[in-house]
């Protein structure tokens, strides 16, 4: 479903150059649920980024369900990007103007969907988060556990193919992480791939295989004995 | 959940099933994941032995202790990148190395100036 070859990407300054990725090789196949554990500043975001299609390699290939994406215009990237990735932002990247039902109703309007049911997706996936109560709340206005609730319900609620994840349980404490993880690996056993960024060996565990990166690099991957 | 419609009150039932197209997810039972322990003040070389016992079931941890120092291999050329690059080597290199019958999982942040660099391991059963 995603490959990358020989993949580097350097942040430039005026003064400083960051070789955040490091000729990363790397293959996602359709229904594998991938983690990518590193300290942090290792690359990790950026990775997901890229294989979210929002930022630009700075060399390297992409491959998204064999099509090279690098060459894509932007227009390309972003309609690939809406109808087939749902993301969530370690930083959440919720819209301070809306509010969380907006937020989570946003990717159903990219798609299309009729208002009655929007509005069905909408608040059977804010009350699975057990955020339905704030549904009419605004971003700032909630915890950082809450807005991480409401970027998981707005990732899953289109019901993608593939999910990046950033560090989705990074906020939460252990039940409600355990209510993402749980919600992560039901999707993959029904067939949506997951790649998820965490700092947490238990929630790695759920995953079929565990890249460790460090300063760019991958330095190993693990297959879990299942 | 109760919603207020004027000054009759609807009881909604919400069955624990959340459906995204054609994907049905239930709400699971949960249990104890993880513990945390504080470590007295130790070695940073010394590998750390952790055994964990559930009733009759022994589950072996070990955080071992990779040497990260790299500055008997680089001569002249001492850049970050030559550095970073000599260490990576290095910290891929003990962890093929090592005893196939532990399981890597989690290489930790080393400290910064530190010689060495910890990897948590699982003993395979
Ligand atoms: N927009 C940017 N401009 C300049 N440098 C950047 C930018 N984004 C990331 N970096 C640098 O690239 C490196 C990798 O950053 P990245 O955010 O991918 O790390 P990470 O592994 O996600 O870390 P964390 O676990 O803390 O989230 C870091 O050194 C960071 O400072
Ligand atoms: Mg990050």
């Amino acid at each position: 479903m995603l490959k990358t070859k020989k993949l580097i990407k350097i942040f430039r300054s005026d003064e400083i150059e960051t070789t955040a990725l490091n000729n990363v090789n790397l293959e996602i196949a359709e229904g594998e649920f991938v983690a990518i554990m590193g300290p942090s500043g290792c690359g990790k975001s950026t990775l997901l980024n890229i294989l979210g299609l929002l930022d630009n390699p700075t060399s390297g290939e992409i491959y998204f369900n064999d099509s090279e994406v690098a060459n894509y215009s932007e227009r390309q990237r972003t309609k690939l990007r809406k109808a087939n990735v749902g993301f969530v932002f370690q930083s959440f990247n919720l819209i301070d103007e809306l509010s969380v039902y907006e937020n989570v109703e946003l990717p159903l309007l990219y798609l299309k969907y009729s208002a009655a049911e929007r509005k069905k997706k909408v608040l059977e996936v804010l009350e699975y988060m057990q955020i339905a109560h704030r549904q009419k709340h605004f971003p700032q206005q909630l915890s950082g556990g809450q807005q991480q609730r409401v970027a998981v319900a707005r990732a899953v609620v289109t019901n993608p193919k593939l999910i990046l994840a950033d560090e989705p349980t990074g906020n939460l404490d252990s039940v409600n992480g355990e209510d993402v993880m749980d919600l992560l690996t039901q999707l993959n056993n029904q067939g949506t791939t997951i790649v998820m960024v965490t700092h947490s060996a238990t929630d790695a565990e759920k995953a079929h295989r565990i890249i460790q990166l460090f300063d760019g690099h991958i330095v190993t991957e693990s297959i879990k004995r299942v | 959940m109760i919603k207020s419609y004027g000054i009759c009150f609807v009881i909604l039932m919400y069955t624990d099933v959340l459906s995204l197209g054609s994907l049905k997810i239930k709400l699971k039972n949960k249990s104890m994941k993880q513990v945390n322990l504080p470590l007295p003040n130790v070695d940073e070389s010394e590998p750390i032995d952790i055994k964990v016992v559930v009733g009759k079931n022994i589950i072996n941890f070990k955080v071992e202790s990779f040497l990260w120092e790299v500055e008997d291999e680089l001569s002249e050329d001492k850049d970050s990148t030559a550095v970073s690059l000599a260490r990576i080597t290095r910290l891929k290199k003990s962890i093929q190395n090592y005893d196939k019958t532990w399981e890597l999982l989690q290489i930790f942040a080393p400290l910064e100036n530190s010689g060495s660099i910890r990897v948590l391991y699982r003993k395979r059963n």
